[in-house]
């Protein structure tokens, strides 16, 4: 008998998983959004850092500017500017050691911590080495004791060698300063090591350059004496920004040569961070300073203005939708397929009882009003009509079984039985529905096997796996009934047909309430392996579907417990639940 | 003439005990136990009645119904089911059935609503045919509406089943009738009749209709195959 599957009622279902999947996509909307506003607030935050850096990196190379200018036209005042006469001699060494100690004491501009000091007479070639200050004679002569700590490193004063006075005559003579500039810094190998020069030319009354004054320092100590005391001052960046927070807290830079030698880094500077180059002017040297900020002043500047992300809460909350929206889902289609399994159960429950109700009264109506044509019909009549009441009687226990497993109330009563009688019995009561089916039924049964089983259950498990190899086999197979001691505690009931078999998923999806074989044009209800299995386990046994013996059809398998064990039952209480 | 009826039902018992009651009834019956059988044999015994079941082996009973009304074959349809649901009487309906009838079923019941399918079909059918033109062949005229035949204009007396014969020749416009194929569709299955008796009324047709009887030149001889009425 064809079945086509009835649709299960299924209202509103599809509107509520539509629903579900519509506050998913808003969920992901919401999060697109607050990310990409996030993104977009981040950039916009990250375009103002990029600012403060390149703020930062103007307003110091301005003030290196200005503060460089400041220290060498001080160190510089009392030579730059006097005019000697033509040949006459240069101002005298006295008259530059007074700028110097000026410059040291007079804090008002950026000390120098020069090696040494020089006098350079170009047109002899003399070149007159003046040492610093030393700290105690700058204690001495009343030189601030703050501006002695300047020179702390540098009271010993190593004379130059001649190569490195040669380099020194030969760095100025090769930077000529243009007109209107009066002194600068210049960078250049002195000896075996870079130094930078301050240096002042002093001209004579025709403008020619009749000497220099300078000095000759280490350009990292140089450099380093420069930031720091530009990271003092006050405008490098607003106070809205520092929020009175240390510069050199916020800030690090790089200092190089013109041509791009470093001199010095200081601390905190890393690549990668946001940064900006500057020049100074040429009486600065034309150092160039790369100011950045630094890593730890980006989280401190930056708070309000990078918005803290929320989008890992967005996040979350996607994925929380998401995981609700997938198991309700979830649960949805399972009700939908349980649903659409109880609906074709009532209507192949509906078949099954009104297929052979159709010939009892079809035949009992014959019957009755004498409608028979000769004895041979009316016996014919009277078979079918005790066949299908006996088939009736099968689906109702079915039923009631089953129904009786959702509510295990009603126990079982299990016995001593001798199974090759038992099993005759069923077969034989099974024998007109095997024949109305023209099939054959072989019993291969061990005499001495006894189980601990519910007579009625035990019948009503065998006839459902009868009845299961007559529906979803051939007309004209052979079933084969067999029983055997598989283990000393266990017997085994098989039932093999002749059918397509059955493999993969469904072995084991055809045990569950409701489903039927899919490939077969066959009738049932979906209840008869459900009752066999759920039978054998309250018995404490199993059943299972194998492939059959010679590889054709299918083998339905009972376990039981051996009636020669004794207190198997007692010991399983799911038995007699 | 015996209304003859194809049950198509894969039931055997069921289709079985139906097909003796509606014997008793005096129809002629036939089963088939699948729709592409039942389909088969609606083509070759033109039965005048239907009784299909709908969970069929195959095809089943709606595509089967579907199929017949597609061709164009009007043969009333009682759909007999275990279905009860409402959508599946109007599909049922809607493929083209003349009635539905639920399983479990009252014999008695089914038994009047087969006459009375019948009994609409044949009133349907006579309405039809008092409609239909007249047809000619050779110097003969046919006028269905009142079962009149002439010869050259005069008006010849045919017995019923001499008539219905004619009438089942010229429904096939010219193409062959089986013998056994006449003998349901004019007498029935249930009748007591043997093969003979179609050649007998042939013969009959011959002599009130043909000129020259002993060379017909309308109602013709298939050999080995059966009869068949040359128009012109």
């Amino acid at each position: 008998m064809a079945r086509s599957r009835s649709t299960a009622p299924a209202t509103g279902i599809p509107a509520l998983a539509g629903l579900l999947v519509v506050v998913f996509c808003i969920a992901g909307l919401l999060v697109y959004e607050a990310w990409s506003t996030g993104r977009s607030r981040r950039d916009i935050a990250e375009r103002g850092l990029q600012d403060y850096a390149a703020y930062a990196t103007w307003s110091t190379a301005r003030i290196a500017d200005a503060t460089v200018t400041a220290s060498l036209a001080t160190l510089f005042r009392g030579v730059v500017g006097a005019r000697i006469p033509v040949n006459g001699p240069l101002s005298p060494a006295s008259t530059f050691e007074e700028g110097i100690r000026y410059l040291a004491t007079c804090d008002c501009a950026l000390p120098v911590p020069a090696s040494y000091y020089f006098r350079l007479d170009s047109r002899s070639g003399d070149l007159t080495i003046i040492p610093p200050p030393r700290t105690d004679a700058a204690a001495a002569s009343g030189f601030a004791s703050a501006k002695v700590g300047s020179f702390a490193d540098q009271e010993v004063v190593v004379a130059p060698t001649v190569r490195e006075r040669q380099d020194i005559i030969a760095s100025i003579a090769s930077h000529a300063l243009p007109q209107g500039l009066n002194f600068t810094l210049i960078f250049a190998r002195i000896g075996d090591s870079s130094r930078v020069i301050g240096v002042a030319p002093q001209r004579d009354s025709s403008g020619a350059t009749a000497g220099a004054f300078g000095f000759v320092a280490e350009p990292e100590v140089y450099a380093k004496n420069l930031i720091n005391q530009l990271w003092r001052h006050p405008q490098i960046l607003p106070l809205a920004i520092t929020r009175g927070l240390p510069i050199d807290s916020l800030l690090t830079a790089l200092v190089s040569t013109p041509d791009g030698n470093e001199v010095y880094r200081s601390s905190g500077w890393s690549a990668g961070l946001r940064s900006d180059t500057a020049s100074l002017a040429r009486a600065a040297g034309g150092l160039r300073v790369r100011v950045a900020l630094r890593p730890d002043a980006v989280a401190r500047l930056g708070k309000g203005l990078i918005p803290s992300s929320r989008v890992p809460v967005w996040v979350g909350l996607l994925l929380l939708t998401g995981l609700l929206t997938a198991i309700i889902l979830r649960n949805l289609q399972r009700e939908h397929e349980l649903a659409r399994l109880r609906a074709d159960f009532t209507t192949s429950v509906s078949h099954e009882l009104r297929t052979p109700l159709a010939q009892i009264l079809l035949f009992g109506e014959t019957l009755t009003l004498g409608r028979t044509r000769s004895e041979t019909e009316r016996v014919r009549a009277a078979e079918v009509i005790v066949r299908e009441a006996r088939r009736l009687m099968q689906l109702v226990e079915n039923t009631l079984q089953f129904s009786r497993a959702e509510r295990p109330v009603v126990g079982l009563s299990p016995e001593r039985v001798e199974l090759a009688p038992a099993l005759r019995e069923v077969i034989a009561g099974f024998e007109p529905l095997a024949e109305a089916g023209g099939v054959n039924i072989v019993a291969d049964l061990d005499e001495t096997s006894a189980a601990i089983v519910d007579r009625s259950a035990l019948r009503q498990m065998v006839l459902n796996l009868l009845d299961n190899a007559l529906k979803y086999g051939p007309r004209e197979q052979t079933i084969t009934v067999t029983l055997s001691a598989a283990q000393p505690m266990v017997v085994r009931i098989s039932v093999d047909d002749e059918g397509p078999g059955i493999f993969g998923r469904s072995r084991e999806d055809i045990w569950a309430p409701f489903v039927r074989g899919e490939s077969f044009d066959s009738t049932g209800c979906g209840l008869g392996l459900a009752v066999v299995r759920e039978l054998a386990t309250r018995h404490s046994g199993k059943a299972w579907v194998e492939t059959a013996p010679d590889g054709r059809g299918s083998r339905f398998v009972i376990e039981l417990p051996s009636a020669t064990v004794h207190g198997v039952v007692d010991a399983a209480p799911s038995a007699v639940a | 003439m015996t209304s003859r009826i194809l049950i198509v039902e894969d039931n055997d018992d069921l289709a079985r005990g139906l097909a003796n009651n509606l014997e008793i009834e005096g129809f002629g019956v036939e089963i088939a136990h699948d729709g592409m059988r039942g389909l088969e044999r609606l083509r070759a015994s033109r039965p005048d009645l239907l009784i299909l079941d709908l969970m069929l082996p195959g095809m089943d009973g709606y595509r089967v119904l579907g199929t017949l009304r597609d061709n164009g074959d009007d043969v009333p349809v009682l759909i007999l089911t275990a279905r009860t649901e409402e959508n599946d009487k109007v599909r049922g309906f809607r493929e083209g059935a003349d009635d539905y009838v639920t399983k479990p079923f009252g014999l008695l019941e089914l038994i009047g609503r087969v006459h009375a399918l019948l009994r609409r079909a044949k009133t349907a059918r006579d309405r039809i045919e008092r409609t239909e033109p007249p047809f000619k062949f050779g110097n003969v005229e046919v006028v269905p509406g009142t079962h009149d035949v002439f010869v050259d204009g005069a008006p010849v007396n045919l017995r019923p089943k001499e008539y219905d014969l004619l009438l089942a020749l010229f429904r096939r416009r010219g193409s062959v009738a089986g013998r056994i194929e006449l003998l349901r569709e004019v007498w029935g299955y249930g009748a007591d009749v043997v093969s003979r008796t179609v050649d007998t009324h042939i013969g009959e047709l011959r002599r009130k209709l043909e000129v020259d009887p002993a060379e017909p030149q309308h109602i013709l001889t298939v050999r080995k195959s059966g009869y068949r009425l040359q128009l012109d």
